[in-house]
C-alpha cells in the first residue's frame, strides 16, 4: 500500500511514460523550467487589443484595466 | 401557450414583456418540470415558494412596464453561489447546514436584473470532479442516454446539475463556476452552451473558493444567444472581488450574428491526442469548415506547453485548494464533530466532513505547498503555467482572434465507469480545457454534433482576455451550421 504522495507520483509518472515526455529511466525528454524562468502567480490578463467582430451597436471597451491581486507579491 | 419549459430564454423574454404568458405560469411550468426529474438529481434544493414571490413581484414590474434584462427568467443556480436565506452546500457533508447571510455577486446581479430563483443545483463537492459523481447529495443523472441503452451517463462536471437541468428543460438558463472545465465539459456532455469568461470578468465574491486563481462563474443556456444574454447580467466590476477586472461590460447578445469575416481561427496541433475518437476528430474539422463557410480563415498553430498542462494543473489547484478549504474547521462554518481536545475536533471534523476526493487534494496541496517540496512541485508548476499562458500570447500576438478545439476527448461515461483506480483516468477529460483557466482566457463550448451512439459532443473556442463577444459570434456560426440538440426524454 503506498501513501498519497508516492501514489501521485506513480500516477503522473505513469502518465508522462504514456505522453512519451519522460524517458523509461524516469529524466525529463525536454529540460525542466529552471529557477530563473518567470512565474506569474495569478494570470492577470491585460485586456487584449485586437480586431472585434462588428456589432449594430456596442459600448466602447474601457481602456483602462484595474486590475489587481490580493497576493502582494504577485506582478 | 403550450409547454413553456421548451421555450428559450429569448423567447420567454419577449412573451413576458409582450404580457403573453406571466412570470408566474412560466414559473409553474418549470416547478412542474423540475418536480417530475427528480430521477436526475439535478436539484438540491427546490425553492418553490420564493420562486413563485419572486415571479409574482416580476409580473408586478411587468405590469407596470417596468423590469430588468431577466425579468421573470427562472433560473437554477450552482451550489456554490451562496444566496442570502438559501441553504448553500457545495454538495459536501461539511456545510450541510450553512445558510448563508448574504448573497454572492453574481447571483445578485441576476436578481437585480429580474431573474427567479428556482433552486440549487447539484455539482461535484468544492468543484472537484469532472462528472458529478464526487457530491454527497449523489450523482446526477446526464438526461441522455446511449442509443438503445439504459445506462444512466454522467452529465459531465462540477457543475452537472446546472448542464443537466438546462438540458432537461428544468429552467432557462443556470449558473455555472469552471476551475478546470467545469463549464464547459458538462455543456459539451449535455449538449448545451456553456461560457467559462475571462479570469476577472465576474466577481468571485460570494462563491465558494476552490482554487482562487483559477475560478471563474459562468453561464449555461440551451442557445449561444441566451448564454449572452446570461453573461451581460453576470458580468461587471466589484469592488469586492479584487481581482475583477473594471472593463465595461458590452451587449453580448448584439453579436449574435456579427461577421466573423476575416477573423484568423487557429488550429493547435498539440490537441491531435492519440486515441481521441475519429468522430472527434472530423467533427473538428467540420467545425472549421463551417467557421470558413462564414468567412473566417483557419490556421495551424502551435502551443507546445499544452502537454504539461494537465500535471501543473493537478499542483495548482490542490495547492490553492488546501489553503481555501482550511478554513472548515469546525468552528466556524457547517459540522463539527466533537473530539477529546481542539485538534481532535478539527480532524475529527475534516475527516467526516469531506469526501475522498476532497480529502486526497487538500493532501496533495498541502503535500506540494511544504517546506522541501515547493520548489520542486508548485514553483515548477507556476513556471509551466506561465510558459502555457506565453503560449497563447505569442498566438493571439501573431494575429490568431480565436483559438477552436474539441471541449473533451470524449463523449459522456457512464455513472462509475471511470476513476475508480486512477484518477489521472478522469482527470484527463479536462485535457482540452485546463489550459484556458491556466491562462485566464475565455472559452465557450457550443453543441455540434452527435457520436454514433447519439451522445453529445462539443467544439470549445477559446478567445482572447476580454473578449468573450468574439466567442459569441463565432458560437453563434457554429450553433447555426450545427442547429440543436435535444435529449429525448427517459426521466
Amino acid at each position: 500500500m503506498m501513501c498519497l504522495a508516492c501514489e501521485q507520483d506513480a500516477m503522473w509518472f505513469a502518465y508522462l511514460q504514456r505522453k512519451g515526455l519522460i524517458t523509461p529511466d524516469g529524466y525529463l525528454v525536454e529540460p525542466p523550467p529552471s529557477l530563473a524562468d518567470p512565474v506569474e502567480t495569478v494570470p492577470a490578463p491585460a485586456a487584449a487589443s485586437a480586431e472585434k467582430p462588428e456589432p449594430p451597436a456596442s459600448e466602447p471597451a474601457d481602456k483602462t484595466n484595474t486590475f489587481s491581486c490580493d497576493d502582494p507579491a504577485a506582478q | 401557450m403550450n409547454d413553456l419549459t421548451s421555450l428559450t430564454l429569448a423567447q420567454a423574454r419577449e412573451a413576458l414583456r409582450k404580457r403573453e404568458l406571466s412570470a408566474l405560469e412560466l414559473t409553474n411550468a418549470h416547478l412542474s418540470a423540475i418536480e417530475s426529474a427528480r430521477a436526475l438529481n439535478a436539484f438540491v434544493l427546490e425553492t418553490p415558494e420564493r420562486a413563485r414571490e419572486m415571479a409574482q413581484a416580476s409580473d408586478a414590474r411587468l405590469q407596470k412596464g417596468e423590469g430588468g434584462p431577466l425579468e421573470g427568467i427562472p433560473l437554477g443556480i450552482k451550489d456554490l453561489f451562496c444566496t442570502d436565506g438559501v441553504r448553500t452546500t457545495a454538495c459536501s457533508h461539511i456545510l450541510e447546514n450553512f445558510v448563508p447571510t448574504y448573497e454572492s455577486t453574481v447571483t445578485a446581479n441576476l436578481w437585480r436584473d429580474g431573474a427567479v430563483l428556482l433552486g440549487k443545483l447539484n455539482n461535484d463537492e468544492f468543484a472537484m470532479g469532472s462528472s458529478n459523481e464526487t457530491s454527497c447529495f449523489g450523482p446526477v443523472a446526464s438526461p441522455w442516454r446511449r442509443r438503445g441503452s439504459d445506462t444512466k451517463l454522467v452529465p459531465g462536471g462540477s457543475s452537472g446539475g446546472s448542464a443537466a437541468a438546462v438540458a432537461a428543460k428544468l429552467c432557462l438558463g443556470a449558473t455555472g463556476t469552471d476551475t478546470g472545465g467545469s463549464i464547459r465539459q458538462p455543456a459539451a456532455f449535455c449538449g448545451i452552451v456553456g461560457l467559462k469568461p475571462t479570469y476577472g470578468r465576474c466577481s468571485r465574491w460570494g462563491i465558494v473558493a476552490f482554487a482562487s486563481s483559477l475560478d471563474q462563474a459562468g453561464p449555461f443556456a440551451r442557445t449561444v444567444r441566451d448564454c449572452a444574454i446570461l453573461m451581460r447580467s453576470m458580468a461587471g466590476h466589484d469592488p469586492k472581488d479584487t481581482t475583477c477586472a473594471d472593463i465595461a461590460v458590452p451587449d453580448y447578445e448584439s453579436f449574435i450574428g456579427a461577421s466573423v469575416k476575416g477573423m484568423r481561427i487557429g488550429i493547435p496541433k498539440e490537441y491531435r491526442m492519440e486515441g481521441m475518437p475519429p468522430e472527434i476528430e472530423t467533427l473538428w474539422q467540420r467545425g472549421a469548415q463551417w467557421l470558413r463557410d462564414a468567412g473566417a480563415e483557419t490556421v495551424d498553430i502551435s502551443l507546445p506547453h499544452t502537454k504539461y498542462a494537465l500535471p501543473a494543473y493537478y499542483v495548482v489547484a490542490p495547492a490553492e485548494a488546501s489553503s481555501n478549504l482550511a478554513r472548515y474547521d469546525g468552528v466556524r462554518y457547517g459540522l463539527r464533530v466533537p473530539g477529546s481536545d481542539i485538534v481532535d475536533m478539527y480532524e475529527n471534523t475534516r475527516a467526516a466532513g469531506f469526501g475522498k476526493e476532497v480529502r486526497r487534494r487538500i493532501m496533495i496541496g498541502t503535500y506540494v505547498l511544504s517546506a522541501g517540496y515547493y520548489d520542486a512541485y508548485y514553483l515548477r508548476a507556476q513556471k509551466v503555467r506561465t510558459r502555457i499562458k506565453r503560449d497563447f500570447e505569442t498566438c493571439f500576438a501573431d494575429g490568431i482572434d480565436a483559438i477552436l478545439t474539441p471541449t473533451t476527448p470524449s463523449a459522456a461515461f457512464g455513472i462509475g465507469e471511470k476513476g475508480r483506480g486512477d484518477p489521472v483516468e478522469m482527470y484527463l477529460n479536462d485535457i482540452f480545457t485546463v489550459t484556458v483557466n491556466m491562462a485566464g482566457l475565455p472559452g465557450i463550448s457550443v453543441p455540434s454534433g452527435l457520436d454514433a451512439q447519439g451522445l453529445p459532443l462539443g467544439l470549445q473556442l477559446v478567445g482572447r482576455p476580454f473578449q468573450e463577444e468574439t466567442l459569441f459570434a463565432l458560437g453563434a456560426v457554429i450553433e447555426q451550421a450545427a442547429g440543436f440538440f435535444t435529449p429525448v426524454r427517459w426521466w
